[in-house]
Order: C-alpha cells, then sequence, then structure tokens
C-alpha cells in the first residue's frame, strides 16, 4: 500500500477513537474546554489529512462536522446528546470509509450519497446564521474567484435572453460589496432522497436576482419517467460577496458551476441608430450635467427626449438606463460617473465603451487586505492555467507583496529578525537582473543589510513595480520538480546518505524513530499459536521425568541415575517455566481492548432506556491471554446489559429513594495471582435472594427441601441456572433471561467461575473470575477410590487433615470449624458416587473457594501438583460438565479433571 | 545541503511535505508541535520552515513568534500551512512573522516553487 495512505489510515484511527472519546466526554462536562479543544484537534488533522487524497465524500463529512466543532467551540452551540448521536454516527460512516480505503484503496461509488446524507444530519446541529465563512478546502480550485477583472468569466449562453427589466434589477443591486455571479446548477440525480429541495435552496441563495429551470435532459414519455431521479437544471444570476456565496455553495461544489460576470455586461443595448442630430445636443449638454453632478437637471432633459423617441431605438434604451441609474443614486446619495458618460457617449457612437467595470469592485477600508487574501487564491488558480514564466513572474510578485504585508503588521515585537527574514527571502528570491537594477554597483546582498524597515520595503516596491513593468526579463531559479510520489528509493537514499551530515540529536531522533518502527512486530496469531502448543507438548513430556526417576530409584535402584535425572529435570522444569511465561507474554493484550467497546454500548443503551448512567472503567492496563479477553467481551455485554436494564432505576425512582439520579456501573479488572477477577458493579437496586428463591421454586429450578435449606448467597446464584429471569417486564435488551446462563457457560469454558454478590437496595455486583492463560493448567492430583483426579489449583485454598470426631453437624450438613471458620464438607466419593472406601480416623480434606465461600472436600489421598494441558472432553462425555477436561499424564495415562462447582451443583 | 523543518502534528502531513521537499534535494527534519519544532531548532540552523497552525502542545503561532525572537533560526524564511483559508488566519500568521502562508492541502508545485524562491542558494 501506499505508505501515506496507510501513514494516513493509523494516523486518522487514532484521531477517530481519541474523537469517540471526547464526544462521550463531553456528554457528561458539556463545556469542558480542554476536552473541546482535543476534540476539534483530532477532527482538524483528520480533515486535513484527508485532503491529500482523492477522497471528496470523506473530506466533506469531516469538514462539516469540523466546522460545527469550531462553532460548539467557540460557544455559539452547545452540544446535546442528540448532535452527540449524530456526530458518532458521521464518525462510524468515516471509520469504515477507512476499511473501505484500507481493503479497496478507493470509497465505494456510494459514497457521496451517504455524505451527502450525513452532512444533511450534521446541518440540522448547526446553527443557521454562521458566524464565520468558509469554503471547502479541496474545491478552492474549483470555485475560488479572483476580483480583478481578468478573472472575470464568459457570458453563459442564457445571458442573452435576460429581460430587460430583470439586468436593470440586477445592476441596481450590485453595490460596493457584492459582485455579479452566474450560476449553473445542475442536482445531482439522486438528490431527493438525501433531502434536498433544489428549489428551496435555489430560491434562498444570497442575493438572488433571477433564475430559470429547465429540464437537462429532453423530458421522456409519461410512463417512462421516473418522478424520483432529479432532471433538472437551473440557470442562476445572483448578487452577492464572494465568501457569501462560496459559504453557500461549499456542500456542493461539483453540483455547481459559477463564473463572477462584468457587471456592465448587463447593460444591454440594442436596435437600430436614430438620427444622430437630435441626441448631438443633448449629449453635451447631458456630459457637462454628469461633471458638474446636476442630476436633476439630467433627468429633466432625459425625459423630454424620451417623450420624441421611438422605443426600439438604440438610443431609447441607452436613454432608460441612463435614467434607472440616475435615479438609483440619485436616492442613494453617490455620484455620478463613468458609467452614465459612457452610455451618454454609446448614444452617438452605437457602441458602449466602458474601460473598467462600471463598479469596481473593491472595498476602500479593507483594500491591501483584500489583495493579499486572493493573491495566493489567484496563484492557485493560474498554476494550472498559465504557462511557467508567468507563473514565475506571478509568484514572486506575490511572495513580495507577502512580504511587504508582514513588514508593515509587525509593529509588535522582533522587528529585526522579521527585517532579516525578508532580506533573506529578497537575496534568494529576486533575479540578479533586476538586483543590479535595484542597487546600483554594490552587492545587493551587503546593501540590503543595512536597510531600514522602509527602505526594505521600498525596495520591494520597486522590485515590484520592475516586474509590473516587464522592464527585467526573468530568469527564474530552475524548478523541475518530478512528479511527486515517484518510488521511494530514490529520496530515501539521498536522506541516508545527508544523514551523517546532520547534528547530533537529529541523528539520535533518527535513529530512535527507525528503532521505534522495528518494535513492533505483527505476527499470525496461528504461529503463536503452534508455538504455545509446542510449548505444551514440551511440558507434558517434561512430566514424564520424575516418573523415570522414580523407576530409575524403585524398580531399578539406581539411586545416582535417579538422582541425576531429577536434578537434571530441575533445569529443563525451570526452563520449560519460562519459556511458557515468554511465549503467555507474547500473547497478553490489556483489558482495555475489550473494555473500550463498553462507554458507547452503556451510552446508548442508557439513552434507548432513558436512564442515566455513568460508567467507570478500572484497572483496564490489567494484562490476560488474548483467548481469555476475547472470551470474555460477550459475557460482559451481557452482564453490563442485566445491570442497564434490571439492576439500575428510572431516574425517578432513584431521587425517590434518595440516590443520585446518575447510576453508575463499574467495570473493574483486578489481577490476582494466575488469575484476573473482573467485576461489573452497579448501584442499582440489588437482587432480593427471597425473590429468587421463590422464583426458582415456582419454576422448578429447586425442590421444597432445597427451598428450606438454601442461603442467601447460593440464592443469588441461581440466576445463572438455565431458564431463569426475574425481569418483570421483558424488554428488548436483556431479552428473556438466558444471559445469565449463557455468561456462565461460556466463563466455565474459558475455566474460570463466575459469581453474583448483592444487597438489596445497594446494587449489585457480579464477579467473574478467570484464568490469566487458557493454556496450561495447574492441578493438584488426588485420589478418591484408588482412582486419580485432578482439581485446578486455582482455586485450592490448603491440604488439612481433621480428626473424625471434630466434624459436626449442622441441619443436613457435615461442616468442619478450621480457624474459627466453619467450612461445610462435601465427600468427593458421595459426589461422584463411588464406592465407600474404609473409615479412618483421619479424614484428608482439600480446603477450597466455592464462589465466594470456603468448602472443604473430603478425599483418599493428596498427591503433588502437575502442569497439565487440559483438553476438553469429547463425544458423548461431553455433556457431562462436571468434568471440566481431561490431560495426559508423563506416564501415559489419562488424568480427569474435576469442575468441582458444577460437581456441588449436581448435586 | 539546504535544510528543512516540518513541524505538523499529523503524520500524513508531515510525510507529505518531506517528500515535496526531499524531491528539491532538500534536507528534512519533522517536528510533532511547537515544543519539539524548538528543540530542533536549537541543535540546527534551517534555510526554511514549514510550520503548521493548528497543534497540540505548542501552536504554529507561538513557535514562529519564539523563532523570531532569537536563537540562530530568527531570520529562518517560514512558511505557514493551514486548512483555513480565511484572511484573518493569514494575517494572523503574517503578524507573528511567517513569510508565506499557503492553503492546505498544498500543492505540490506552488510549495516548491515558494520554496525555492524563498532559499538561498
Amino acid at each position: 500500500m501506499d505508505p501515506m495512505l496507510e501513514a494516513f489510515l493509523s494516523e486518522s484511527r487514532d484521531n477517530l477513537e481519541t474523537a469517540g472519546k471526547c464526544f462521550l466526554a463531553l456528554e457528561d462536562a458539556p463545556n469542558n474546554k480542554d476536552i473541546m479543544d482535543e476534540l476539534f484537534r483530532a477532527v482538524h488533522t483528520i480533515k486535513g489529512s484527508s485532503g491529500l487524497f482523492d477522497i471528496h465524500a470523506f473530506t466533506q463529512v469531516v469538514h462539516v462536522a469540523e466546522d460545527i466543532l469550531d462553532n460548539a467551540r467557540e460557544g455559539a452551540l452547545v452540544l446535546d446528546s442528540g448532535h452527540i448521536d449524530t456526530f458518532l454516527d458521521a464518525f462510524d460512516q468515516v471509520n469504515a470509509w477507512l476499511d473501505e480505503l484500507e481493503n479497496q484503496g478507493s470509497l465505494a461509488s456510494s459514497a457521496s450519497e451517504t455524505a451527502a446524507e450525513l452532512i444533511a444530519k450534521l446541518n440540522q446541529i448547526m446553527p443557521v446564521e454562521l458566524p464565520s465563512s468558509t469554503t471547502d478546502a479541496n474545491n478552492i480550485d474549483d470555485v475560488a474567484i479572483d476580483n480583478s477583472q481578468s478573472y472575470y468569466g464568459e457570458l453563459p449562453s442564457w445571458f442573452s435572453k435576460l429581460p430587460q427589466d430583470q439586468r436593470l434589477k440586477a445592476y441596481l443591486a450590485l453595490d460596493t460589496n457584492s459582485q455579479l455571479f452566474s450560476i449553473d446548477y445542475t442536482p445531482d440525480a439522486a438528490c431527493f432522497f438525501s433531502g434536498d429541495d433544489p428549489l428551496h435552496f435555489v430560491s434562498n441563495l444570497p442575493g438572488l436576482q433571477w433564475f430559470s429551470a429547465s429540464s437537462l435532459n429532453p423530458w421522456p414519455d409519461l410512463l417512462a419517467l421516473d418522478p424520483f431521479s432529479a432532471n433538472l437544471n437551473f440557470q442562476i444570476l445572483v448578487t452577492s460577496d464572494n465568501d457569501t456565496l462560496q459559504h453557500h455553495l461549499r456542500y456542493i461544489p461539483e453540483q455547481v458551476e459559477i463564473s463572477m460576470l462584468c457587471p456592465s455586461s448587463l447593460i444591454n443595448i440594442q436596435g437600430e441608430m436614430g438620427d444622430l442630430g437630435l441626441y448631438e445636443e443633448f449629449c453635451k449638454q447631458a456630459e457637462l450635467s454628469v461633471v458638474n453632478g446636476k442630476p436633476d437637471e439630467l433627468l429633466r432633459n432625459i425625459s423630454t427626449l424620451l417623450s420624441m423617441s421611438g422605443d426600439e431605438l438604440y438610443q431609447t434604451q441607452a436613454l432608460h438606463w441612463l435614467e434607472a441609474l440616475i435615479k438609483h443614486k440619485q436616492t442613494h446619495a453617490q455620484d455620478l460617473g463613468t458609467v452614465e458618460l459612457a452610455l451618454i457617449r454609446c448614444m452617438l457612437s452605437g457602441e458602449l465603451a466602458l474601460d473598467e467595470p462600471p463598479i469596481k469592485p473593491e472595498k476602500p477600508n479593507t483594500k491591501e487586505e483584500h489583495g493579499s487574501e486572493d493573491e495566493s487564491e489567484a496563484l492557485n488558480q493560474q498554476i494550472d492555467n498559465l504557462d511557467a514564466d508567468k507563473v514565475d513572474n506571478e509568484l514572486l510578485t506575490a511572495l513580495l507583496e507577502t512580504q511587504v504585508e508582514m513588514l508593515s503588521l509587525s509593529d509588535l515585537d522582533a522587528q529585526d529578525t522579521r527585517l532579516s527574514s525578508v532580506q533573506r527571502i529578497l537575496n534568494a528570491a529576486l533575479p540578479q537582473a533586476l538586483k543590479t537594477s535595484l542597487v546600483a554597483k554594490a552587492s545587493f546582498s551587503e546593501k540590503l543589510v543595512a536597510c531600514s524597515k522602509a527602505e526594505t520595503i521600498t525596495i520591494i516596491q520597486s522590485a515590484l513595480e520592475k516586474l509590473h513593468n516587464g522592464g527585467i526579463d526573468i530568469d527564474a531559479p530552475e524548478v523541475a520538480p518530478p512528479p511527486l510520489l515517484p518510488s521511494s528509493s530514490a529520496s530515501s537514499e539521498e536522506a541516508s546518505s545527508t544523514e551523517q551530515q546532520v547534528s547530533a540529536s537529529d541523528i539520535s531522533s533518527a535513529k530512535d524513530e527507525k528503532t521505534a518502527a522495528s518494535k513492533v512486530l505483527r505476527v499470525d496469531q496461528h504461529r503463536i499459536d503452534t508455538l504455545m502448543d509446542l510449548v505444551g507438548e514440551l511440558i507434558v513430556a517434561k512430566n514424564a521425568l520424575p516418573f523415570l526417576a522414580k523407576k530409575a530409584e524403585e524398580e531399578f535402584d539406581v539411586r545416582p541415575l535417579a538422582k541425576e535425572i531429577k536434578s537434571q529435570y530441575a533445569a529443563i522444569n525451570r526452563l520449560s517455566d519460562e519459556l511458557q511465561a515468554a511465549v503467555m507474554q507474547i500473547r497478553m493484550v490489556p483489558m482495555s481492548t475489550v473494555f473500550q467497546r463498553f462507554p458507547r454500548l452503556v451510552r446508548d443503551l442508557a439513552r434507548k432506556l432513558d436512564k442515566k448512567i455513568k460508567l467507570v472503567l478500572e484497572g483496564e492496563e490489567t494484562e490476560a491471554d488474548k483467548n481469555v479477553v476475547e472470551e470474555l467481551a460477550d459475557p460482559l455485554i451481557h452482564l453490563i446489559r442485566n445491570s442497564l436494564d434490571h439492576g439500575l432505576e428510572m431516574p425517578s425512582e432513584r431521587v425517590a429513594l434518595g440516590k443520585s439520579e446518575q447510576g453508575t456501573i463499574t467495570l473493574r479488572a483486578i489481577p490476582k495471582d494466575d488469575q484476573v477477577i473482573i467485576e461489573v458493579c452497579d448501584d442499582g437496586k440489588g437482587i432480593d435472594p427471597n425473590i429468587i428463591k421463590r422464583k426458582a421454586y415456582e419454576k422448578g429450578v429447586i425442590d421444597e427441601e432445597r427451598l428450606e435449606s438454601i442461603s442467601d448467597h447460593e440464592a443469588l446464584q441461581l440466576i445463572f441456572a438455565a431458564g431463569f429471569s426475574t425481569a418483570e417486564q421483558v424488554s428488548d435488551l436483556s431479552g428473556r433471561g438466558v444471559g445469565m446462563d449463557v455468561v456462565r457457560t461460556v466463563i466455565q469454558q474459558s475455566g474460570g467461575s463466575v459469581v453474583a454478590l448483592s444487597e438489596v437496595g445497594q446494587g449489585s455486583t457480579m464477579r467473574l473470575t478467570l484464568p490469566l492463560s487458557m493454556a496450561v493448567t495447574r492441578v493438584m492430583m488426588l485420589e478418591v477410590s484408588k482412582q486419580l483426579y485432578g482439581i485446578s489449583m486455582d482455586n485450592i485454598v490448603e491440604t488439612v487433615r481433621v480428626p473424625i470426631s471434630e466434624v459436626q453437624g449442622i441441619k443436613r450438613q457435615k461442616a468442619i470449624v478450621l480457624r474459627d471458620r466453619l467450612i461445610p464438607l462435601f465427600d468427593l466419593r458421595t459426589l461422584l458416587e463411588v464406592d465407600d472406601a474404609e473409615q479412618s480416623d483421619e479424614l484428608a480434606v482439600l480446603v477450597m473457594h466455592h464462589g465466594d465461600e470456603e468448602i472443604g472436600l473430603v478425599i483418599d489421598e493428596f498427591h503433588e501438583g502437575i502442569d497439565i494441558i487440559q483438553k476438553p472432553l469429547e463425544g458423548v462425555m461431553a455433556g457431562y460438565s462436571f468434568y471440566s477436561g481431561t490431560a495426559l499424564l508423563g506416564d501415559g495415562r489419562v488424568l480427569l479433571v474435576l469442575n468441582i462447582p458444577e460437581l456441588i451443583a449436581c448435586q | 545541503m539546504t535544510k528543512v523543518l516540518v513541524v505538523d502534528d499529523a503524520v500524513t502531513v508531515r510525510m507529505y511535505h518531506r517528500e515535496i521537499m526531499e524531491q528539491l534535494g532538500y534536507e528534512v527534519s519533522e517536528a510533532e508541535n511547537g515544543i519539539e519544532g524548538l528543540e530542533k531548532s536549537a541543535f540546527s540552523q534551517f534555510d526554511l520552515m514549514i510550520v503548521d497552525v493548528n497543534m497540540p502542545k505548542m501552536d504554529g503561532y507561538r513557535f514562529v513568534t519564539s523563532i523570531r525572537e532569537d536563537g540562530h533560526n530568527h531570520s529562518c524564511p517560514v512558511i505557514m500551512v493551514s486548512t483555513e483559508e480565511q484572511l484573518k488566519d493569514k494575517l494572523a500568521a503574517y503578524k507573528v512573522g511567517a513569510n508565506y502562508y499557503i492553503v492546505k492541502p498544498a500543492k505540490v508545485d506552488l510549495m516548491q516553487k515558494i520554496a525555492n524562491l524563498m532559499v538561498e542558494e
């Protein structure tokens, strides 16, 4: 891909992300200047960079958004949530366009329609009157119009059909601030679908004088006519100032053709010449009246003469114009001038001779500024049209004029440095011939250095004069730029060969850039998965060594060999652990990758539900295995939806309860040993365990006996049972309560667990505990009924041996007291429904976490801990959820890994 | 070797301006904002600076003002580049001491010619 496009894509995506964050932040703090500035800058940068590519639709949308944001930034508009929705939609599309650009290298053909729709929506936000006037930067060359006469466009063909009274009206409407434009407007054929109303648009043009609509193509038969497709062409005449007009047309530059017309072209005098004798006397008189400024006298003469002239005569028409002009000027207290004189003279010559445009477009107060504004636009336009010499000449003129302007503006500090920068430029820019003609004898640069500001300006002005007179043959500096974007090898070679000359700081920064580029390596995930699998195999293979050592010692009685194998094992064990950690590290991604989705989700849902909700993210930087993080997304969406929908109350309810109107959802990640804990907390109404109990009983999830004995905490966990829903109303957000069941299943498949905690009226917390990585699991082996089982080490608290006399019975539940804590006992034999063993005086008890409590698991014998690659059960066995998987042991045996929470739940 | 400093917060635009200047055989340094620009300017003497207006940390106006205050780049020709094409924006640029103002996206041809005129051989 083009490296520049690539840079643009990644830069714009970053900026879009920033913009998205800012919009959300603005909702909480609508007037925050810093956020507004950051937002504006992000959008501004996207727009600026997009101008470098030929993606008109894209640039337009971002440009409109930027315009509006600029208004908001200056306080002309306060963005509310509805506005932000519109913006977010628009930026979603911009994001989609970036993807299109990446995949196809260009925007789809429908982009301009989409853009028009988005712009129409964005425009609804925009305050009616814009304080500023801007044109689409991208189109400046298409629409920029200079004020000088040479830029008057050709008269359009329809111009001759203009009725006389319209011409007069338009002419009189012109003043010092406005010019005459003809616009040829061809609405997009699909414009009705983007909500455009071409007629309305035309009627609202600033300074509209006249327009005529016609069909673009001949109208087809009535049967073939598509009334939804615009087949229109408007011919429009307006008198307006350039900026206002450009501003009005800024979103449809491709649909309009504008040309500025010479105002005098409105004066259209035709007809046969009458008898000159009649008019000679009048003309003499009239000229005197004009020069002496006596309009009343002139008007009297005109009306006398008009009564004697035939309507179709050339002179008569001239007289009508003259009369109207004088009357107009009288009411506006303006002096008569060259136009009137020309009109008078044409009555004798039959030719209207206007040396200058009748109304010179100038703004007396801002004359100087105006010139500079136009010059670069004029230059931009000229560059393409004129021949090279002329351009260089124009360019040099523009550059020199800019320097004068800059010097005359610099009435502040640092005058000397400005002056010397100007002198440097003069020295560089002026051709030698011009220099010698300006400064006789002495070296130009030496002379120049001694010049004051005023003297320098004088030199520039005389240089300008000479340039204009064309007295100097300019041998402009040779500029022969090769076409842009060549294969970058040439320039990069050049760059590298010059690097040695760069100062120390530059070299170090250049190096930094290079190393920064190589710091991130993009690797196909499959390769890492393969690596991870291999590491897994290695760990299993390594586990064979202790068995081998045991065999050497016990079967072959070679103790020294056994010892050696053991020490080798220790080394390999350490290395494989490190290898595993290193590979795991590659796959670690921060939680923020999944957390980032939620601010937008919460915002959208909250608005849909009319609730006020703040989402707080904590511990985003916590890292976990990529698979774990990815698996987490869906369960979290379910949990957050639930909090939004069922947990948090309506604002009015909250206020009635004495809570703040705005509810809070906290999404929190906490690293803990080899696990990561994710909590979704809300401060809503909480879950009432009694309601859960009752519902569970009604739905047959629990029986009457269990209903009596179940603890509140256990009752809460029933929300994760299949087919359980407490929502009194089914909303379109959380569906029918299948969510929690799915959450539990997904989390358990990832080797994690989920617990619900809640306090009625205070809110609830869903706590997910997940392994940092799903690849390698450490399990503890234990023996029951002479069979080996594994239990995930993550949940094991401690192992104790308890005399059987200390076991107490509470209700129907056996329990022990361990360090003042009551720990309920479960017999693994009973749970697994295997044969009872002979009773001993002591029980081996594995104390482990079960949800938020601790339980004791009675087993026969403890064995060592071991790292395994856990494989899920397949086939018919896959249905047994109380086995979380199997693993291969070093000696080839298969180890069944138990899922204790499931096992207890199945009881 | 002619040295040009391109100051702009947009990577894409820096890349574009670098390409334009490198075609002229100029050596290009880049800075992401005014502060970085001042750092670069403190260590090297430049023959031309191409400066964006709207940047974080330190904008183009403040950067050019600082450049004109003192230091060995005080008389360096400066082209300011911005998407704003209004008169007030141009005047603001001239006011702080910029020698030319170009509306973004700058035309390759225009920029190269102006740069060529402004740079001393």
